[in-house]
C-alpha cells in the first residue's frame, strides 16, 4: 500500500477499497483521450475494466494513430505491476441490458454515433419494476477536440457523499444546549476562584458557556451580546492571553447551528423522497445511506437536534482542561449515537457498524447529487453556446457552426494537452463517484482552454 | 514574441521537475514535434515507492534512480524514432547559470518547493532586464496538492512575476507555540512535534528502527498526557505525513494541470493570446463539485524582483 501513500492521505484505505474493486466500462475509439482516461485510472489503483471499442479498425488493439502515445494498449495496464484485466470487444447495439450491471461506472469518450446514444436512451424508457429496471450505473460523457473539451456525468440513482472534506471543517459546540456533563465540567470552573495563571489556561469554550450562563433570560443571548459580557469582564485577564482572543474570535461557534441544521434538513428532505425506490437501488453505499437518513429522520423526530459528532476544534488551553472537554463531547456524542443505533437496529439491522459510525461522523458534511431523470439526448437542449458547438463538431454536424478565425485556429491545434485535461478530469470524477467521497460535478462542464476557463452547469 | 503559425519557427525548452508533473508535462509536448526541436528536463530528486501512484514513466525496477535520466531513457526506449532532442539534467536547478537558461524560448515547471521557483524567476527576468527586452522567455508554473491545482504565466516585464504573488502563498502552517508542544500537548500533532523536535532530533527518517523507536515515543507521550490514539489511523505514515507535512497527490490533478501549462504553450506559441490583459493566473479545485478560476494577477509596483523592469 506503499505505492499509494499520496492518494490515501486524499481518501484513505475505506476509498482506495472502493477502487480497487471497482468495474468500468469505457467506450469509445482508441484515441488519446480514452489511452489518458485508462492510464489516468489505472495509477491510482482500478484493476478491472471493458472496453467496447467503437474504432472502424479491424485491429482494435494497434495503433494507427500518430497521435498515441502508447504505442499499445497493454503498456497502460503494465502501469499498475498488480494485475489488471481489461476486457476488449466491438461496440454493437445490440449489447443485452443485463450486461450493465456488471459496472460501477460507464464512460463514454469521443463517441460519433448518435444510435450509441439512442440505444442507451431506450433503456432509460424501458418502464421500471422490481426486477428489471435500473441496469445502468453512472455515466460519464466527454469529448475533447482543438483547445476544448467538456465532461457530463448523470446519475440514474441519488448519489451520496459522507466524506465531502470540508476546507473549513464545521464544528458545532452547542454551548446554548448544555447536557448534564457539560454542565458538571463548566460549574467545576469557578472564574472568580481561579488564579491568573489557570485563567490564562483555560479553554475559550468556558468564558463562552460562562457568556451564556451569566446573560439574563430576558436579553438576547446572540454572538454580540458574548462580545459584550467578554468586553465587559471583571477577571485577572491580559487582553494578550491567547485563549480569551480565541474566545472572541470564536464567539459565533458557541450556539447551536441552525443554518447547519437547516442544510441538513433539506438534504434529508430531497433525499427521502427517493426512498421508496431503495429497494431498487444498484449501489449498495447509496442504499445504505438512504435507509440511515430515514432512520435519522426518526431519532430527529425524538430528539430535536443535528447531534455533534464528538469533535472540538483544537483551542489554547492546558492539557489537562481540554483532554477533559473532549471526551465530555466525545461521551455525549456516541451516548447519543447508542440511540441512533437502536433506531438502526429496529430498521435496518443488515447496515455494518462501522458504516453506521461513518454516517454518524459526517452528518455535518452529508452531501447528496440528484438522479436525472431526462434522456441523454438532451444535452443537444443545452444553452451553453460552446457545449453545443463541441457536440456539433463531435457528431459531425460542423455545418451548424459559427467560427471565427481564433476559434477555428483553436480547433485545429495539437490537441493532446487537452485531451490529458479532460481525461484527468473526466478521470477524476470517476475517483469521487468511486470512493464516495468529495462531491462530484452536477453535471456537466464545459472547458474552453482559450480562455482557460471552465464552466460548469446542469442540463 | 510573434510567432507565426505558417512558418516552421522551432523552439527549445526548458522543463523543470520530472515528478508526476513535469512527466505529464513532457509526455505532452513529444505531439508538439512540429514546433520543438530540443527539450531539456532537470530534476536532482531520485525515484521513490510512492512517487508510482502517478507515473507512468517509471516502474518498481528504477527506484533509486535519478528521475530526469529515466524519464529520458523512457522515450529513448519507446519513441526511438523522435525527433525532438531530450536532454536530461540530474542536477540542482540552483546551479543553472544564465548562459544555459537564457538558451531556451519557455521554461515549463512542475515543481513541488517555492524557493527553485522563485530563483528561475528571478533570472528570467533579470535576462529581459539586462538584454533591454531582446530577451523574452515566457515561464509557465504549475504546481498540485490534492485535487487542487495553479497555473501561473509569467511573460518578464509585461504580466506580474512569481515574487509578486509571494503574499498570497498560505503562510508556511499555522505554527502552534512552542509551549504548547512541551507543556500542553492536545492533540497527536501536538505530541509528534514535540518527540521530533525535543525528543528524538536525529532521528532519520528512512531507518525503519528509528520509525519503529518513533512510534513508540510518541504513543508513550500521548498516554502520558491522556491524548487518546486512533489507531486505525495512527501508524508510522501518519507520522511521517506530520513531519515532512507530506502534500497528497493524485495522477488525475497533475494530468489536469499539465494540460493546461502546455496549452499555455500553445497560445502563446500561436499568438493566440492577448498579453495587455492576460488573465494569467489560473486556479482548480476539484474537491467540491469543479471550480476554476482565472485572473489577472496585477504586478506588484514594489516587486523585489520586477518593480526595476
Amino acid at each position: 500500500m506503499e505505492k499509494y501513500d499520496r492518494q490515501l492521505r486524499l481518501w484513505g484505505d475505506n476509498g482506495q477499497s472502493y477502487i480497487e474493486s471497482a468495474n468500468i466500462c469505457i467506450i469509445g475509439p482508441h484515441n488519446p483521450l480514452l489511452q489518458e482516461t485508462l492510464k489516468n485510472l489505472i495509477l491510482p489503483g482500478f484493476k478491472k475494466f471493458n472496453w467496447l471499442n467503437t474504432s472502424d479498425s479491424s485491429n482494435i488493439q494497434s495503433n494507427n494513430n500518430n497521435d498515441l502515445f502508447f504505442n499499445d494498449i497493454n503498456d497502460i495496464l503494465k502501469l499498475n505491476e498488480d494485475k489488471v484485466e481489461l476486457s476488449i470487444e466491438l461496440w454493437n447495439n445490440s449489447i443485452d441490458k443485463s450486461f450493465w450491471k456488471n459496472f460501477q461506472i460507464l464512460i463514454i469518450l469521443s463517441i460519433n454515433d448518435k444510435s450509441i446514444i439512442s440505444y442507451f436512451d431506450n433503456l432509460l424508457s424501458l418502464p421500471k419494476n422490481d426486477n428489471d429496471s435500473l441496469y445502468l450505473p453512472p455515466i460519464i460523457l466527454a469529448h475533447s477536440i482543438g483547445l476544448f473539451g467538456y465532461v457530463h456525468l448523470k446519475f440514474f440513482n441519488p448519489h451520496f457523499i459522507l466524506e465531502t472534506h470540508p476546507d473549513y471543517p464545521r464544528y458545532d459546540l452547542i454551548l446554548d444546549k448544555p447536557w448534564p456533563q457539560l454542565k458538571q465540567f463548566m460549574d467545576k470552573l469557578d472564574l472568580t476562584n481561579l488564579n491568573d495563571s489557570l485563567i490564562s489556561q483555560l479553554p475559550y469554550v468556558v468564558f463562552l458557556y460562562k457568556a451564556i450562563e451569566a446573560i439574563p433570560n430576558n436579553e438576547i443571548k446572540s454572538t454580540t451580546s458574548i462580545k459584550n459580557w467578554l468586553g465587559n469582564i471583571d477577571l485577572p485577564i491580559n487582553n494578550g492571553n491567547l485563549n480569551f482572543i480565541q474566545a472572541k474570535r470564536y464567539s459565533y461557534l458557541a450556539f447551536y447551528d441552525t443554518e447547519s441544521e437547516a442544510r441538513i434538513l433539506k438534504i434529508l428532505k430531497d433525499a427521502v423522497k427517493f426512498e421508496s425506490e431503495s429497494n431498487l437501488w444498484r449501489d449498495n453505499f447509496n442504499n445504505n445511506v438512504i435507509k440511515l437518513v430515514k432512520c435519522f429522520k426518526i431519532y430527529l423526530d425524538e430528539f430535536k437536534f443535528i447531534p455533534i459528532n464528538g469533535e472540538i476544534p483544537d483551542m489554547e488551553s492546558k492539557s489537562e482542561y481540554f483532554i477533559e472537554l473532549e471526551k465530555v463531547y466525545r461521551a455525549k456524542s456516541e451516548s447519543d449515537k447508542e440511540k441512533f443505533k437502536g433506531i438502526t437496529r429496529q430498521n435496518c439491522p443488515e447496515i455494518p457498524d462501522d458504516f453506521i459510525n461513518l454516517f454518524w461522523k459526517n452528518i455535518r458534511n452529508i452531501a447528496f447529487v440528484k438522479p436525472s431523470k431526462k434522456p441523454i439526448h438532451y444535452i443537444w437542449d443545452t444553452s451553453d453556446l460552446l457545449f453545443r458547438d463541441l457536440l456539433e463538431l463531435q457528431f459531425g454536424t460542423e455545418n451548424n457552426v459559427q467560427m471565427d478565425e481564433k476559434f477555428q485556429l483553436s480547433l485545429v491545434v495539437n490537441s493532446y494537452s487537452t485531451s490529458s485535461i479532460i481525461a484527468g478530469i473526466a478521470a477524476q470524477e470517476v475517483l469521487k463517484v468511486i470512493t464516495h467521497q468529495y462531491v462530484p460535478v452536477d453535471d456537466a462542464l464545459v472547458y474552453n482552454g482559450l480562455d482557460d476557463e471552465i464552466n460548469t452547469f446542469s442540463i | 514574441m510573434n510567432y507565426n503559425s505558417g512558418s516552421a519557427i522551432t523552439i527549445k525548452i526548458l522543463i523543470l521537475g520530472a515528478g508526476g508533473l513535469g512527466s505529464e508535462i513532457l509526455k505532452n509536448l513529444i505531439p508538439l514535434n512540429k514546433i520543438i526541436n530540443e527539450i531539456h528536463i532537470i530534476d536532482f530528486d531520485t525515484i521513490e515507492l510512492t512517487n508510482l501512484n502517478r507515473q507512468f514513466l517509471f516502474n518498481e525496477n528504477d527506484i533509486g534512480k535519478p528521475k530526469a535520466i529515466v524519464a529520458k531513457s523512457y522515450f529513448d526506449n519507446h519513441f526511438p524514432d523522435l525527433d525532438i532532442n531530450i536532454i536530461a539534467h540530474n542536477e540542482d536547478i540552483f546551479n543553472l547559470s544564465m548562459d544555459f537558461i537564457q538558451s531556451f524560448n519557455f521554461v515549463i515547471s512542475g515543481l513541488d518547493s517555492i524557493e527553485p521557483r522563485r530563483f528561475i524567476n528571478q533570472k528570467i527576468l533579470q535576462l529581459t532586464k539586462d538584454s533591454n527586452y531582446n530577451i523574452c522567455i515566457p515561464f509557465i508554473d504549475g504546481g498540485t496538492e490534492g485535487f487542487k491545482g495553479h497555473v501561473k504565466t509569467i511573460i518578464p516585464g509585461i504580466t506580474s512575476c512569481w515574487e509578486c504573488s509571494i503574499d498570497t502563498l498560505p503562510s508556511i502552517q499555522e505554527t502552534v507555540p512552542m509551549c504548547t508542544i512541551a507543556n500542553n500537548p492536545r492533540s497527536i500533532e501536538h505530541i509528534i512535534q514535540y518527540v521530533i523536535n525535543v525528543q528524538f532530533t536525529n532521528a532519520n527518517l528512512d531507518d525503519k528502527s528509528h520509525l519503529d523507536k518513533l512510534l513508540q515515543l510518541c504513543i508513550e507521550r500521548a498516554n502520558q498526557f491522556n491524548i487518546t490514539i486512533d489507531e486505525k489511523k495512527f501508524n508510522v505514515n501518519y507520522i511521517l505525513g506530520v513531519i515532512k507535512k507530506i502534500i497528497p497527490s493524485v495522477s488525475t490533478t497533475n494530468a489536469i494541470i499539465a494540460g493546461q501549462c502546455c496549452n499555455m504553450l500553445i497560445k502563446i506559441y500561436y499568438d493566440l493570446l492577448n498579453f495587455d490583459n492576460l488573465k494569467n493566473f489560473s486556479i482548480y479545485n476539484g474537491s467540491d463539485s469543479v471550480f476554476n478560476y482565472v485572473y489577472v494577477h496585477q504586478r506588484n509596483p514594489n516587486c523585489t524582483v520586477c518593480s526595476s523592469i
